[in-house]
This record gives structure tokens, sequence and C-alpha cells, in this order.
């Protein structure tokens, strides 16, 4: 075994010196000669028929070099996502309300707005669909293509359902709905484009799939993949946000530049990029839960929409993860669960940080706490009754074997967060003040790992290593930092393997030249997926390096040799150090390079019948959250929150810390503050004056607890976790905010006045 | 027109259009740790130390500038030994993507310069104009509590 020597510990990010200095290179930091800027002339009804369009106008405004539309595109008129739907700009039909028409290309941004005033069009508006049950009546068919405007559906079915319902001590049936979520990342989408004279294209930009950007800039312009080199800049935030959508922006600037010959930046403003983007999809949930008198989860039945937009971009994917989790981390022998991916005319919404799961959540995990009440048990209590256990089942019918949290994370929060004497306090709390009331709440939940079955050609990931003369040792991979530390934790994990300080491991930037499609970044599956690729790249650089010292009688053959405390050793004996042997070798023209192929377990999920191993691994997570409610305002503030999450290893805790805290804030505006409001199909809180995100006024007090309980196929037992921390947050404030108030609320977000309007009509 | 500034300590003059706003201006002349988060005077991710006090870059013309002292991200610490904030937001974890990164800095600065034994209280309230998405501020207050701990000692 090596010495784990930075594995588990907090090392200081590799990125945060230059990023506190204020010297990281974004996207709008890039300088070229010649550079253009990029804007986009937008629809401005929901749907509709463009008549007639006019650019000649347009085109003579001083400082415009290229007005395009559909016509100018010599590729294919499309955003490749999953099904092909979605065409970069309208050819007819508008389906969304700022849908792409023209793009414009100038030399300053008052000429792309003077440009875009001399646009002429002229549109016959057709009839909408907004809400989710406009789509299911089919008021208008949004696209012919999906002729029941339903975009994907899933049907999984397991166990006597009709006979766990006959059979219940108790049965409860709600509905539930769940708002729009924006990310809200920092630094707005940005991309630059630029290409040679050999019609080579090289994107600069913030991303989270370099793989995905490349397709779509060469499906738009009609070349090889091997033309479009795509570069990872230090990207400012994503969550989710960039994982489809940047191939539209990287596909704007590709044309364009196309067209004009110069290199072309696109960077969003905060309005266009909240009015036009991804976001958490909207929900409507029919959630009816069968219990036992004794407290057991006895049958689920759940028809689960999703408000898809009007193309379906991510939807089928986004639509599966929260089918499989529709249960939440419960034994459950009964379950019928069907979900719809529907399509409106609004803008489509994608990947966000939980992906599809956190609106399922907040039903399920509401559902507990209405049944813990009815049948007098405490709201943990009926977590630890039904939490899964080794060899459970799940609703896919896949046997839980290893590495499985979900009681340590309850046992523990419990415990830390002081749930029954918090309990008692709060009793007397309340007793003593009329207009203010606090309640403690729970909720819990598990999270499949990485891709999973829907995954598909994408579940893989590629390593390049290579090492200097000097004994340095730099490496490549295709999953991408965007903030989350990747770069740290994967140096982490290559230093330990190679036994050499972390200092001596530098990260490549992400770039499309290095390594091979390894997939997307999303789905917490960086650490996992790249870090077993780093795993097998160097296992593959070691062996090259022990050949060579059996072939010089540096060592023996077969005994056993380590790399530690950047020395080599022989069945504990000093033989050399890990720089001078890197120079032996160098000098002895061993091959210092390689390149590593990392496929995860298999997962045998049928979408025919809805069963099988959905995903290879799941991690955990419970959160306890005291909350106060102002009985004047009806405004929740959150107390403290404790987070305990499961994810098999922490191989940077203070990183992993840092994922915690951020996402349980996101998840704090998910619950509270974030809605996001609409006229028709038009966003109006399309900037931060309209549309809030939690400020370090709203946090409380925070604690995040890790548990460990490390999975054998992990780098060093690490699963994944990225995207927990948000994910059942909103359903532990709704429980508080019942336990304060005896008043229950079914929608998203957790809104001061539909709690006032609970008081108001009793 | 011309305008004198103090910027980073350093006197300067600059011919401008005095509807620039700072932000475009701070940016062009290539101080580019200002960063453009929303444009609305809402995110901080812009925020420049202005006479003393945090200000968003993004809500000031160029002419209201004029003969007035400018401190930005690029003018703390030094390569070699950057500034206590800074150090303390690396050692703390307070970063993740950066973007806010620079304004979060600059308003602990503003803070710290005048109330060296900050409360929690006193923090919160004078980053509140900054928003982070990605750290959920628990370690970006713990990193300006640390600094000022630096900076009381030296």
């Amino acid at each position: 075994m090596d010495k784990k020597k930075y594995v588990g510990r907090s090392i200081v990010r590799k990125d945060g010196e230059e990023k506190v200095k204020g010297s990281s290179i974004y996207t709008d930091d890039i300088i070229l000669s010649g550079l253009l800027f990029a804007g986009v002339y937008r629809s401005n009804v929901e749907s509709g028929k463009i008549i007639k369009l006019g650019i000649e106008k347009a085109k003579k405004v001083p400082g415009v070099k290229a007005v395009l539309t559909y016509k100018d595109i010599p590729g294919r008129n499309l955003v490749p996502v999953v099904f092909d739907d979605q065409p970069l700009l309208v050819e007819k039909r508008i389906r969304y309300y700022g849908e792409p028409i023209a793009l414009i290309a100038a030399e300053s941004y008052e000429a792309i707005e003077e440009a875009k005033d001399k646009i002429e069009i002229e549109v016959e508006k057709e009839p909408r669909v907004i809400t989710i049950e406009e789509s299911i009546k089919k008021k208008h068919i949004v696209n012919k293509r999906f002729s029941e405007n339903i975009f994907q559906e899933y049907h999984i079915k397991r166990g006597g359902v009709k006979e766990a319902f006959q059979n219940a001590d108790l049965i409860i049936k709600n509905k539930y709905s769940t708002n729009y979520q924006e990310h809200a990342y920092l630094e707005t989408q940005s991309m630059v484009a630029s290409h040679d004279l050999n019609g080579r294209f090289s994107i600069f930009g913030s991303m989270q799939c370099p793989f995905y950007v490349q397709e779509g800039v060469a499906t738009i312009l009609g070349i090889d993949l091997s033309r479009v080199t795509v570069n990872l800049m230090t990207t400012g935030g994503a969550f989710g946000g960039k994982e489809d959508v940047p191939s539209i922006v990287a596909e704007i600037a590709a044309l364009l530049s196309y067209k004009t010959k110069k290199p072309v930046k696109y960077i969003l403003s905060r309005e266009e990029d909240i009015s036009v983007m991804s976001k958490r999809h909207p929900a409507y949930i029919e959630y009816e839960s069968a219990f036992s008198k004794n407290g057991a989860l006895l049958g689920v039945k759940v028809n689960y929409y999703l408000d898809a937009g009007a193309y379906s971009t991510l939807t089928p994917i986004v639509l599966w993860r929260g089918v499989i989790h529709a249960i939440g981390p419960y034994t459950c022998d009964a379950v019928e669960i069907n979900g719809y991916g529907m399509a409106t005319n609004k803008v489509p919404c994608g990947a966000y940080r939980g992906f599809g799961t956190p609106q399922i959540i907040f039903a399920g995990e509401s559902q507990m706490d209405i049944a813990a009440e009815k049948l007098g048990i405490d709201p943990v209590k009926i977590r630890e009754i039904n939490a899964f256990k080794k060899g459970d089942i799940t609703a896919t019918g896949q046997k839980l074997k290893d590495s499985i949290g979900i009681r340590d994370t309850i046992r523990v929060g419990k415990k830390e967060f002081k749930w029954s004497a918090r309990k008692d306090k709060i009793e007397k709390f309340n007793a003593k003040n009329k207009y203010k009331k606090r309640g403690i709440g729970a909720a819990s939940m598990f999270y499949g790992v990485g891709l999973g079955a829907r995954g598909g050609p994408l579940q893989k990931g590629s390593a390049l290593i290579s090492i200097s003369k000097d004994g340095s040792v730099q490496f490549a991979v295709g999953t991408t930092e965007m903030g989350q530390g990747m770069y740290t934790v994967l140096s982490q994990i290559a230093a330990d393997y190679f036994g050499i300080s972390v200092e001596n491991v530098s990260p490549s930037r992400v770039t499309t030249e290095k390594v091979s499609d390894s997939g997307p970044t999303v789905a917490s599956r960086a650490t996992f997926i790249s870090g077993n690729a780093i795993k097998l790249a160097a296992e593959r650089l070691k062996s090259n390096l022990i050949k060579f010292m059996i072939k010089k009688g540096i060592v023996k053959k077969g005994s056993k040799i380590e790399f530690k405390n950047e020395k080599i050793y022989e069945t504990g004996r000093f033989i050399i150090g890990f720089k001078e042997l890197s120079e032996k070798a160098w000098l002895n023209r061993v091959k210092m390079i390689e390149a590593s192929w990392y496929l995860p377990s298999m997962t045998t999920y049928n979408n025919k019948n809805g069963q099988g191993d959905a995903y290879v691994v799941y991690s955990y997570t419970t959160n306890f959250v005291e909350i106060e409610v102002d009985l004047v305002t009806y405004q929740t503030t959150v107390i403290s929150l404790y987070s305990a999450e499961e994810f098999g290893k922490a191989i940077n805790p203070t990183l992993a810390e840092g994922q915690i805290e951020g996402g349980t804030v996101q998840g704090i505006g998910y619950s509270l503050y974030e809605d996001m409001i609409l006229e028709g199909g038009k966003i109006l809180s399309n900037n931060f004056s309209t549309y809030l995100i939690p400020t370090i006024m709203d946090i409380g007090e925070l604690k995040p607890i890790i548990v460990e309980k490390p999975f054998e196929e992990g780098p060093f037992g690490a699963k994944g976790m990225g995207e927990m921390p948000l994910m059942a947050i909103a359903p532990a404030i709704g429980n508080a905010i019942y336990s304060a108030t005896k008043k229950r609320l079914f929608n998203l977000p957790l809104r001061s006045e539909d709690l006032y309007n609970e008081f108001k009509n009793k | 027109m011309k305008i004198d500034i103090k910027l980073n300590g350093q006197r300067k003059s600059f011919e401008v259009d005095p509807s620039e706003k700072v932000l475009d201006f701070l940016r062009r002349i290539g101080l580019k740790g200002v960063k453009k988060g929303c444009s609305t005077g809402d995110c901080g991710s812009c925020a420049i130390i202005l006479d003393g006090k945090i200000v968003n870059s993004c809500m000031l013309f160029v002419g209201q500038i004029d003969g007035h002292t400018i401190e930005t991200i690029e003018g703390l610490g030094t390569i070699e030994e950057p500034h206590p904030i800074q150090k303390a937001f690396v050692e703390e974890g307070a970063v993740q993507c950066g973007f806010c990164i620079p304004g979060m800095i600059l308003a602990a600065k503003a803070l710290l310069d005048k109330k060296p034994t900050p409360s929690i209280t006193d923090i919160r309230t004078a980053l509140s104009g900054n928003l982070c998405r990605c750290t959920g501020y628990v370690k970006i207050e713990k990193a300006v509590l640390k600094a000022a701990k630096m900076m009381r000692k030296k």
C-alpha cells in the first residue's frame, strides 16, 4: 500500500492564489487582435410563424461586420443533445420567447444594439402552451414531432401496488409543484471562437463539457470534429447551467467567426443569460404513499411531470434521474412511478445540480413527515425505520451491496444537531414568543453517482499523464474545473499514486486536444471517473519504471516495490529517489507518458420494464434544520442547518465542505427566496434585483458533517458528492415550517405569501 | 475629458469619455480583476474601493472619479507577498470559482481598514452586497476573521 500522503488532507487549492489576486483568466478577459463582439436578435413571442425577416438595413450599420440567419449555416442548423430537435436559429416556427433568430457580429456593443433595432420582422402569432396542465391537455402542439407534447416518458413498476394500498393503515395523497431555479453562476455564459487559415477552429470558454461544445461547433459548421479544439478557460461557476447550453453559445461565436474570418467573443449580459439559458425544470407531482401503523412504507404511486420548455435538450435524462430516485433512500416493495417530460412554449430547461431530483425529493420527504405526524412517530424515527440497509432493493430492483451510508447520516446528524434537545428548547421558545415561532425539520435522500444506465456511451473517462526528467508529473483529463476543486483533488490522487509531493503535480488546462472524449463533467462524476483514469495511467507509468529498474538490476523481479515519500522502496528498503529515477529513466528512453481508459462497472437497467441496476453506487445525505417564522411578515429565517453526507471517502475535506456549504445555500435559495416570475413565457425576473439569491445575511449557522464509508471501486474509496448538498434542503425547511406553524406548504419556493394565506384561510 | 486619479497607490491621468462606466474603463486599461457579473449594482463582482469605501464600479461613470482614490484587487499585496486577506482566503478554502473573490476581498479590506476587530454582524453587513453562488459564505466569513487577526498582529 502507498502511504497516503495527500488523500484525506485539506491542502489548499491549486488555483487559489491566482484567484485571490484576480489574475485568473476568464473568457471575457481574453484579448485578441481584430476581436469582434457577438449579439443575438431574439423572438418576442412565445409561439408563431416568421412571415418576413429583413436584415439588409441592419447589415449597413457602421461597425457591423455580419448579420446572419439560418440560411448562412454551412452545416446542420442544430444544437445536438439527445433527440436533436432544437435548431440554433429559427427557420420558420418560433417556439419560445427569446429564441435566436439572427446573429450579429460588430466592433462594438452599441453597433449590435443599433443593428437589432434595424432588423425588420413580421410574425404571425400562434396558440401557445404555458403550463404543464395546458401541455397535458394539448391546448396546442409545441412541436409536431412530439404529437402528445411528451418528449419522454418512463414507467417503473414493481410489486403488488394495489394490494399494498389495500392493506395499508394510512394512505397519504398530495399534489406538489415547484418553480424554476436559475443557476446564477456569477460569470455569465461566455465563449470566444477563432479560426486559422487552414479551417481549424479554436474555442475558448466557460463550460462543463468540452466534448459537447466540440460536437456543437462541428455540427453547425459542417466540419470534422478533429478540426475543432475546445479549450476550457477559468470557469466562473456552472452548477449544471454550463452542461448543454455552452454548445449554443459556442455555435453562435463560431458561426460568426466563420463568416467574418475574425475572432468573435460572445458574452451574455445577465438579463439575456437568465432569460434564455437553461434552468431547473418546474414540476408538478402527484404523490401517494401507503404506510403501516408502525411506520413502514408499504407502497408509493407517483405521477411526475416536468415542464421541459420548447425543446427536449436534456429532459430525457433529467426526468430519468428523478424517476429513479422518486421513492427516496427507503425500502419499499410496491412502487409505480410514471414520469413525463412535457413540452411548453417556454425557454428549454436543462441540467441543474440534482438533475430532476430535488423536485421529487421535496414531495417524497414532505410525505414522510405527514405520515410521521399522523402515525405519532418522530420524523427522524420514521426515516430510520425505512432507510436502506445492505441487501435492500431499490425501486428498480437493484440490490444494494456496498457503501450504504444513509443510516449513518441519520444517526450522526441527529446526534450532532441534538434533535431531541432542540425539540424541547423550541417548545419553550414557542411558548414564550407570540410572533416568532421556531421549528425543526429533517430530510433524507440518496444519489446515484455518475451517469448511470441512461448515460450509455458517455460512461467513460480518459487521462494522459507524463513524467518529466526532473520527476515532476503533469496530467490531463477530459472533465473540467469549474470552481469545485477538481484540479486539486485529482492532483492529490496523482501525488499519492506516485508517492510524490503534490507541489510536483500539475494539472493541464482542459482541452479536447489532450484526451479523448471522456463524457461530460456532470452527475458528480469527475472525482470518480477521472480519479480512476488517473489511477490506471499512473499504474502503467509505475510499471514502466519498475520494469526499467528490474532491467538495470536496481531491483529484483517479483519483489515488493513501493512509491512513497518521493522515494522508491524495495520490500521496505530505500532504493532510489523518484527524481533520480525519473532522470535515469529519461536518459534510457523509458516511456514516460501513458494514456488510460476507464470504464465504470456496467449497469443493467432495462428501459422497457424499468428494472435493473440504475447506477453503480449511491451517495447519501440527511439534513437537519432549525428555522424561525415571523408571524407578522410570514418570513422564514434559517437558524441552523446541519448536513450529514456520505460519499465514500473525502479526498479533500475542506473542498468537500465547500461543496456542502455552497450547495446548502443554493438549497436555501431554492426553498425560500428564488422565485421566477413570468408573464406568459417571458421571464420578468431576469436580474439580481428581481431574482433573489441568498446573501451572507441569509445563511444562519451551517454545519457540514462528512460521514465516510469507502467504496471499493472509487479512487481511494471516493464516490461523488457535488450535487447532493442542494437536493434535500427544501423539504427539510418545509417540514420545519410545519413544525413551527402547523401549516404545510406544497409549492416551491415556500413563499411568505402562501404561508400568510394558510393562516388567513383558517 | 482628462481625469486625475490615484489608482492602486499611483497618481495617473487618463483622457476619457466621461460617460463610460468605471467598470468598463478599468477593464479596458487592463485591470481584469474587476469582474462584470450583472451591470445593475446587485452582485458586487465589480466592487472597488473608492476613497476607502466599497462601491460597485458598474454604477459609476468615469467622470465621477476625477480627483478620487481607487483601489482594485491588483493593488493588493505583491507577487511574493499577498495581502493577509488574500492569504486567509486561500488558507480557509474560501475560494471556489473565484469570480466574486476580487470584489469580496475588497469589501473585506474596506471593512478591516476601518474596523480591525469586527464582529460577525460587522462582517456579514460589510459583505452583504457581494453575491457568491459557490461557497455558501461560511469559509469566506472565517477567512475575514482570520485576516483580521493576521492584520492586527502586523
